[in-house]
């Protein structure tokens, strides 16, 4: 048998060798489908690993929990549509904690619930005005003369906008006006006046002037409610880097430092560091590349942002400074901080040294800062506008996701001040407002007649409110029963403190559940179903990769694209094999036919076309494989950088260090090499039908 | 007795109709018997050693090797008669290509089984020796001369000690002097080994070396003589 085998396999070799051509092509696909094959699979394999680690180790935890009425899926990172997602709501968080928590292999059930707010900003001129009155405030003359000189640059610059503005301008009336405000604050007279009634002046320049520069669009931040420190227990990747966490019993919000640096920072400062990241990490040039070409372009145009800033003594140093620096003659410190803000490839290094060595300290870097408060702004469910003043009590990161987005697109906040942001009010304040109810002594109108109540029988104001957040109409009632007086308007305790064990009692809208045992997510999954049917909780269960919306699917779609990719290469291959086999059959008929002559059996027939596949494509599928793995080898030594921030998250840091699935590469060229055996099958047995007889046909 | 045909008749498919290429032959060949099947191209000659090496099946009739009726045998039965009874010997030689000279003749015996690897090299050098190409065992088949070709493909035919070789035409792609030495050698063989030989042929020259003839004209036996 072993001898027989030896000549099989000698045949096979030989018969490969003599049919080059063929050898090569059937040979050198299979060799593309496993390469592709083992690369691909290792690579997103890799891929999923450190996605997983950085979706769940970021927000979404193993499972997330959250209401069964939700009209739209839960999309941790998104649902890539704009708008606000209806994910119902869980009323009370702790009934369903101890639920999941009876459950073996869960280790942690973390309160959250997510939402957008907007963030008020003030432009250039009304900081500017802002310092300006501190400053007439202090008496100190000579700084005033100095800044006197600066608000009136900052004005002329304004004056020569509006006059360009009226030479295109639909409207000339509207501007006209305002320009001739400016020549108010222009002349001498209204300069004057200061000295008299600094007052009136300011008001004038607050009111009238300031205005002109434009109103800053809003930001939107997104936050999320939270328990702090049970969060950053339990995702080991936060880390805050300034500042501390938000205390248990007190409010207040931890910004992303991502969102800080690329959304809030000065900028002409975030202009410097998208230079940086492109000129420097990204080795790329302003010259050619259109993104940072338009950075580029726009940076002097901001100049005001950080003129403004240079006032007093500042302003003589900066334009002596700079003016040594550029080699110019100009004295005008607009003109000069223009002219240093035009960047390009050579003269970027020097210039974001100077930058940060000598300008960022003499401006405002950050509109705020840790220890600050600030107005988070919010829709309610019912659809009215809530403030609430929240401190800021540190900066956060996700460890190895400094650089990524979607990592760094919340903000914290404890879950009491979300709970009011959404609508809801604390103990607290649901205490406070029984008080000013009796104050005025409003009537406790019923959920069902508030409307009547407010504007008479069929009108209708919100029709989702009903009596999921009846505080906040309740709240809405008192104001209005109050006779819409603005003296009775709710003013929330926010400065209180509140009982930490309110974080985890009460509204949430979802909950990430961590697991001793995350090999068990699938069975833990349907186990925390069924344990919250039977709790007669309506809740769903999702896991991490469903819970972060398309971002979770995306490795499943590669793997899907791959699969079929190298599926039709297979095809093909396979259909290229059977071609191959039955054109070698018809050609090597004689020589089967004298084989059978002399006494080779059919099966002998069919193993010797089997040993010949299997020869070529386990041969080629190994090499394929073989070669699959030490380039994914070398690339898990050397890593594979990340093209961008989106990728950096998926990377779950700025380089991949892809690893290969042992098991991957030995079973998939064992199952291409078993298909061409499949693939083998009818030609061999057609061959193993030739008569023996075939072996008289006279053909040399 | 090593060969008894009764009454065969060969039918053959042409289009819709059937071709009679064999009209009832009776014949019966002793042991270690040197016959030649002579006629013209189309008598039948091939198509009688088809039947005798069961590579085909007789329409009507018997054809009994070595005492075993073949009509009724099963597909496997009649490969290992070929196997263990019979050698061939063909007309275009059919080498596997991809083997060496020593390979080809060791097929038959690793197809048999059963011989160690010493006993089958002192059986294939034995034989190469007599077939006089003991220096040429491992080259392959397309470096040597036709005549060179039918011998070893004379000695993979009797490597395994078949009781009947069957030969088609084995000079017919020779030079008559080459096919001289050829049909000698066999010869030579079948008086050592006392092997019966049963070769076609339509070389008068070839012809006369042979011990009997067995003449074919339309698919009838029209002469059978012995010398």
């Amino acid at each position: 048998m072993f001898e027989q085998l030896k000549v099989l396999l000698l045949v096979a070799i030989r018969n490969l060798a003599l049919h080059k051509v063929k050898t090569l092509v059937v040979g050198g696909i299979l060799l593309a489908g496993s390469f592709l094959v083992v690369f691909g699979l290792s690579l997103l394999g890799s891929v999923e690993s450190t996605m997983s680690q950085s979706i769940i180790g970021s927000v979404a935890g193993h499972l997330q929990v959250y209401s069964a009425e939700a009209r739209d899926d839960l999309a941790l990172f998104g649902s890539g549509f704009f708008g606000r997602d209806d994910l119902g709501e869980i009323p009370k968080f702790e009934d369903v904690k101890a639920e999941l928590l009876k459950n073996p292999n869960v280790a942690n059930v973390v309160p959250l619930g997510f939402e957008n707010a907007l963030l008020a900003r003030g432009n250039v001129l009304d900081d500017l005005f802002e310092r300006f009155r501190a400053t007439v405030k202090s008496g100190n003359q000579t700084e005033i003369d100095s800044s006197i000189e600066v608000v009136k640059a900052n004005l002329s610059n304004i004056r020569s906008d509006l006059e360009n503005e009226l030479k295109i301008s639909g409207v000339p009336a509207d501007i006209k006006k305002q320009i001739a405000d400016v020549d108010t604050a222009l002349s001498n007279e209204f300069w004057a006046k200061l000295k008299q009634d600094s007052e009136t002046s300011l008001i004038f320049l607050e009111s009238k002037i300031a205005p002109l520069s434009g109103e800053k669009e809003p930001l939107y931040l997104r936050y999320m409610g939270t328990n702090p420190s049970q969060f950053a227990d339990v995702f080991k990747k936060f880390k805050v880097i300034d500042g501390e966490n938000i205390p248990a019993g007190e409010r207040g919000i931890l910004l992303s430092n991502r969102i800080y640096e690329t959304q809030i920072k000065n900028i002409v400062a975030r202009g410097f560091d998208s230079l940086r990241k492109g000129l420097v990490e990204q080795r790329k040039t302003i010259a050619g590349d259109v993104a940072l070409k338009t950075t580029a372009t726009d940076l002097p145009k901001q100049y005001l942002e950080v003129a403004v800033y240079l006032t007093g003594s500042k302003r003589a140093d900066i334009v002596a400074s700079l003016k040594s620096f550029l080699k110019a003659s100009d004295d005008n410190l607009e003109t000069l901080v223009k002219q240093f803000l035009t960047i390009d490839d050579k003269n970027f290094a020097e210039r974001y040294d100077y930058f940060y060595k000598k300008i960022a300290p003499e401006i405002r870097l950050y509109p705020f800062k840790v220890g600050d408060t600030i107005n988070l702004r919010s829709y309610t469910r019912s659809g009215y506008l809530k403030t609430v003043p929240l401190k800021i009590y540190g900066l956060y990161q996700f460890s190895g996701l400094e650089s990524s987005d979607l990592a760094g697109a919340f903000n914290f906040v404890d879950m009491v001040s979300y709970r009011e942001l959404y609508g809801r009010m604390s103990s607290e304040g649901q205490k406070e407002l029984d008080e000013l109810r009796k104050q005025i002594e409003v009537k406790a109108v019923e959920t069902g007649s508030i409307e009547d109540s407010l504007f008479g029988a069929g009108a209708q104001i919100e029709s989702r409110s009903e009596n999921k957040s009846s505080a906040s109409q309740a709240q809405q009632a008192a104001a209005a029963a109050g006779g819409g007086k603005q003296t009775l308007q709710f003013k929330r305790a926010v400065s209180g403190k509140y009982d930490p064990r309110e974080l985890d009692s009460g509204l949430i809208i979802n909950a990430a559940v961590l697991l001793k045992n995350p090999r068990l997510l699938s069975i833990t999954r349907l186990e925390l179903e069924s344990q919250l049917k039977n709790a007669k909780l309506n809740l769903k269960v999702v896991d991490w990769k469903q819970a972060s919306g398309t971002l979770g699917q995306l490795v499943s779609v590669i793997r899907a694209v791959l699969l079929t990719a190298v599926g039709i290469i297979l095809i093909v291959a396979m259909a290229i094999i059977n071609n191959a086999i039955m054109m070698t059959t018809l050609e090597r008929t004689r020589e089967i036919g004298t084989l059978r002559a002399i006494g080779a059996q059919r099966a002998f027939v069919l193993r010797m076309f089997f040993v010949e596949t299997l020869t070529i494509s386990l041969l080629a599928t190994l090499a394929g494989s073989l070669l699959a793995v030490t380039l994914v080898s070398f690339l898990g030594v050397r890593g594979v950088a990340a093209p961008s921030d989106f990728v950096s998250f998926l990377f779950g840091g700025p380089r991949l260090y892809p690893s290969v699935s042992t098991g991957l590469a030995f079973v998939a060229p064992l199952i291409v090499a078993i298909l061409a055996q499949i693939f083998t099958m009818y030609p061999a047995f057609m061959a193993s039908r030739i008569s023996p007889a075939a072996a008289m046909q006279d053909r040399e | 007795m090593s060969v008894l045909l009764q009454s065969v008749v060969k039918d053959y498919p042409l289009g819709s109709a059937m071709v009679r290429a064999l009209h009832g032959i009776d014949l019966k060949i002793e042991t270690g018997e040197f016959t030649t099947i002579a006629g013209p191209s189309g008598c039948g000659k091939s198509t009688l050693l088809n039947l005798i090496g069961c590579m085909d099946v007789a329409s009507s009739g018997t054809v009994t090797i070595e005492g075993k009726v073949t009509n009724s045998l099963s597909d496997k039965e009649q490969t290992n008669l070929r196997l263990n009874t019979l050698g061939f010997i063909f007309q275009s030689f059919n080498l596997v290509p991809v083997l060496s000279v020593y390979q080809n003749v060791e097929l038959p015996l690793l197809l048999k089984g059963g011989m160690t690897s010493a006993e089958r090299s002192q059986r294939i050098n034995t034989l190469l020796e007599q077939v006089g190409l003991a220096n040429k065992s491992n080259n392959r088949s397309h470096e040597l001369s036709g005549g060179q070709r039918q011998r070893v493909a004379i000695a993979r035919a009797l490597v395994s000690q078949p009781k009947i070789v069957l030969a088609d035409e084995p000079t017919a792609n020779l030079d008559s002097e080459t096919g001289k030495t050829i049909i000698e050698l066999m010869r030579t063989l079948n008086e050592k080994q006392k092997t019966t030989f049963i070769f076609s042929s339509h070389d008068p020259k070839v012809i006369e070396h042979a011990k009997r003839i067995v003449r074919l004209q339309d698919g009838r036996v029209i002469e059978d003589v012995r010398k």
